[in-house]
């Protein structure tokens, strides 16, 4: 039965049927891989280079957000997120002693299927990478608005070495209709872990999906994060990069800054200079970052959000026309939908004040406040189910872990031998220290 | 504020921005004294215009949601409410209209719709329930509908009844309607889907009509939602409104109007153009960055009037799509901006995985 699916990469295969290319999937990760984690972070870095050359394509700004793809891909960024999570990276390559009798081994965990949120497409190739790197086989599923861009960066990732050639080869896309169940369904039953990234709905669907009993899942699902900043902790340059957390992605990402909670009084000397000198960084960046283009609902949303905010008694600071907002209020408000360079900026003057206007949904924290304060906030905004609490300029860097989910340990199979030689506790690491390699 | 001998769309361009200017300042003032929530939109509006520029493209605008959402009133007279019919989100407007705001939305309508259909009496065929229409405190924006055309009823003859909820065409009220019309030309009017449910069940062949003078008109306004779902477009709907009366397709005529702009009906003339009296105007604003677009560009309709005195809807941002058709000069004679219809606004996409916060 036909399932009515595009094949978008690799171009060679799309005259086979899905239903082969899965099976071929599924076998090829019974198999040791061809490269192992360091030829295949060589590979990733190479296309990091790649992507930021001079001649590249991509620099002139036709994918949003390559920057962050290409920061995300160098070595030392890799083997940072990957060496969080592991007691010792020896383990991905061969079993490692973790005591004196036993080591450790961590092998793919076989075919990840990638499911792309529709609006923010370059989020999906974080999660391909990391799955990538540790040697698994992945599905992409292209969201049904989104244009094929994951296609060329695969094809340039294939000439650049052998390694680099295995991944891309490794990698299946495909781009079929939302509503075509039998599709979703079938790439569902082939994955050893399912990834969803995008809205309640979205997500809800692809959950709802058959699959077999021993796949995992990993839902990016729908959040909304914050900002919290003392003017006085903030230097311009500072600002200038909380600025660029606002509103890449046009806050269409789960990391997008959407309330902004500064300490003090709107009628402070300090803070209206601090406003003063955000309305002037956004009105800077939303001129040289352009927005995609709003469409009438979008639009309507914008005038309509700050209608709300000045019959509600807030203020406004904005531009002449729809490019960015400041919305000035003492309470956030939740019917204001804060999309496409609409912030709402409450004071406060304590931390407890935030405490209990954290979202249950929430992902991402921007924190620029003293290191004492910084140190208690975190601590109990993390019980309020915070994830990640990045400095200004790191907000929409993609981490591990990620809305409190450890990549690494989710994306492979964990292999315990009992050794034949009893070691000495001199000879294997002790727990809970880092091996570099 | 009506000029005494003009009619609604005899105003040359130049001469009807040059009234419109005034009336729309003195209004602005008007809702600014006596509506503190209006009064801070202004404030943040004057932030950001250009210098004592008041042509229609800069004057600022409400969004229709926010009538569902504040009560904004400029008036302590008593009102009655004007509320729209239930929408996707559950919540109605609630239009606040005094009696002198009422007056002047009623004699809007009516030098409206006598350019349309002509100033004499006739008998007036409601496809609706009497119970629409009652009530002083509050109208629904069926009931205001049905009001619109009052001016030009010599007697009401409503023609549908309530069974259990639903309304359907009572076949003894219509043929007793028929009988005291006699040979007399008459003016009807429903709400689109209403009017469209009926004429499917006299269509059926099974309660004849005898055919109607060739004068009569069927009017309907409201949304073609459920008749869209349906795909019955504006062709087949004429045919089957006006067949069962042996009527040509013309006499059916859609007007457009919203709860917050009661008073300016905009009925299709015969090429199809909605044309705008000197006392209102219509803007089309762009998508991105709400500028207001050149004739024939897609956008949403900014809807202003004059009439408004108890509360602040005298220039709404609908979430309805229309193009401008011509600045002016149709054929039909009338002057001014004409315009298009198009539909309301699609959803917007999903938002990636970003979310609203849910406390």
């Amino acid at each position: 039965m036909s399932l009515d699916i595009e094949i978008a990469f690799p171009p060679a295969k799309t005259g086979k049927q899905f239903a082969q290319l899965l099976d071929e999937m599924g076998a090829a990760t019974r198999r040791p891989p061809n490269f192992n984690f360091h030829d295949r972070l060589t590979a990733l870095h190479q296309l990091s280079d790649t992507l930021i050359s001079a001649d590249s394509p991509y620099r002139q700004g036709g994918l949003p957000g390559v920057a962050f793809l290409a920061a995300f891909l160098r070595r030392d960024n890799l083997e940072k997120l990957v060496s969080r999570e592991l007691r010792s990276m020896d383990a991905l390559t061969k079993f490692t002693p973790v005591s004196n009798r036993k080591s450790m081994r961590l092998v793919p965990k076989g075919v990840v299927c990638h499911w792309i949120a529709g609006n923010v497409p370059l989020l999906g190739m974080f999660s391909w990478a990391v799955s990538a790197l540790l040697g698994n086989s992945n599905l992409i599923r292209l969201s049904s608005r989104q244009g094929n861009f994951v296609g060329p960066l695969l094809e340039l990732l294939s000439t650049l070495s052998d390694s680099a050639r295995a991944i891309a080869e490794e990698t299946l896309v495909v781009a079929f209709d939302r509503d075509n169940r039998p599709a979703h369904e079938r790439m569902s039953q082939v994955a050893d872990v399912r990834i969803a990234w995008g809205a309640q709905e979205a997500v809800e669907a692809i959950r709802s999906l058959p699959s077999r009993w021993e796949c995992e899942d990993i839902v990016f699902g729908p959040r909304v994060s914050l900002a919290v900043v003392d003017p006085a902790e903030m230097a311009s340059a500072s600002l200038e990069r909380l600025t660029t957390d606002i509103i890449y992605f046009d806050q269409m990402a789960c990391s997008s800054p959407q309330v902004l909670y500064f300490k003090g009084d709107r009628q402070q000397a300090e803070c209206l200079d601090f406003l003063a000198t955000l309305e002037a960084s956004l009105d800077r960046q939303t001129q040289a970052i352009q927005r995609h283009s709003l469409d009438f609902a979008e639009t309507y949303q914008i005038q309509l959000d700050r209608t709300r905010v000045l019959l509600s008694g807030g203020d406004l600071r904005r531009d002449e026309a729809t490019r960015w907002t400041l919305a000035l209020l003492d309470e956030p408000r939740s019917d204001v939908v804060c999309a496409n360079r609409f912030l709402q900026v409450v004071p406060f003057q304590s931390l407890d004040d935030i405490y209990p206007r954290i979202p249950r949904n929430v992902q991402t924290v921007i924190l620029a406040l003293g290191e004492q304060e910084a140190a208690e906030f975190s601590e109990r905004a993390a019980c309020r189910g915070v994830c990640r609490f990045p400095r200004p300029g790191e907000g929409n860097h993609f981490d591990n872990p990620w809305d409190g989910v450890p990549l690494v340990s989710r994306l492979t199979r964990s292999i315990l031998r009992s050794d034949v030689t009893v070691r000495t506790p001199a000879s294997h690491p002790p727990a809970g220290v880092e091996t570099k390699r | 504020m009506f000029l005494p001998d003009v009619a609604p769309f005899s105003l040359p361009p130049a001469e009807k921005s040059r009234y419109l200017a005034e009336q729309l300042r003195r209004l602005l003032d008007h809702h600014r004294q006596h509506c503190a929530g209006y009064a801070r939109l202004v404030s943040d509006w004057e932030q950001h215009r250009r210098a004592e520029d008041w042509s229609v493209d800069h004057y600022p605008f409400i969004p229709v949601t926010a009538f569902k959402e504040y009560a904004l009133r400029s008036t302590d007279n008593e009102v009655a409410t004007v509320r729209s019919s239930a929408t996707t989100s559950g919540k109605s407007s609630n239009i606040f209209v005094d009696r002198s705001t009422k007056k002047r939305q009623s004699l809007s309508a009516a030098k409206i719709l006598t350019d349309f259909v002509g100033g004499q009496q006739r008998p007036y065929l409601v496809f609706d329930v009497e119970a629409t229409v009652r009530g002083t405190e509050s109208l629904s924006a069926r009931g205001a509908a049905i009001l619109s055309l009052a001016h030009l009823a010599s007697e009401f003859l409503f023609v549908m009844r309530d069974a259990d909820g639903q309304l359907q065409l009572d076949l003894g009220a219509l043929a007793s309607a028929i009988e005291k019309i006699g040979q007399r030309p008459f003016l009807a009017y429903g709400f689109t889907y209403l009017l469209y449910r009926a004429h499917q069940d006299l269509s059926n062949g099974r309660t004849p009509l005898r055919p109607a003078h060739p004068e009569s008109v069927l009017l309907h306004s409201g949304g073609w939602k459920r008749l869209s779902e349906l795909a019955v477009d504006k062709a087949s709907f004429n045919r089957t409104v006006s067949a069962p009366w042996g009527l040509p397709a013309e006499n059916v005529i859609d007007f457009y109007g919203t709860v917050e702009q009661v008073g300016v009906p905009y009925p299709d003339c015969r090429f199809g153009h909605k044309h705008v009296p000197y006392w209102a105007d219509v803007v089309i604003r762009k998508a991105d960055s709400l500028a207001a677009a050149d004739c024939h560009e897609t956008g949403l309709i900014q809807l202003i009037n004059c009439l408004p005195l108890s509360a602040p809807n005298h220039s709404v941002l609908t979430e309805d799509l229309g193009r401008l058709a011509l600045n002016d000069g149709c054929p039909c004679g009338r002057r001014g901006k004409a315009f298009v219809f198009e539909g309301r606004a699609p959803r917007s996409e999903l938002r990636g995985c970003s979310d609203v916060a849910r406390y």
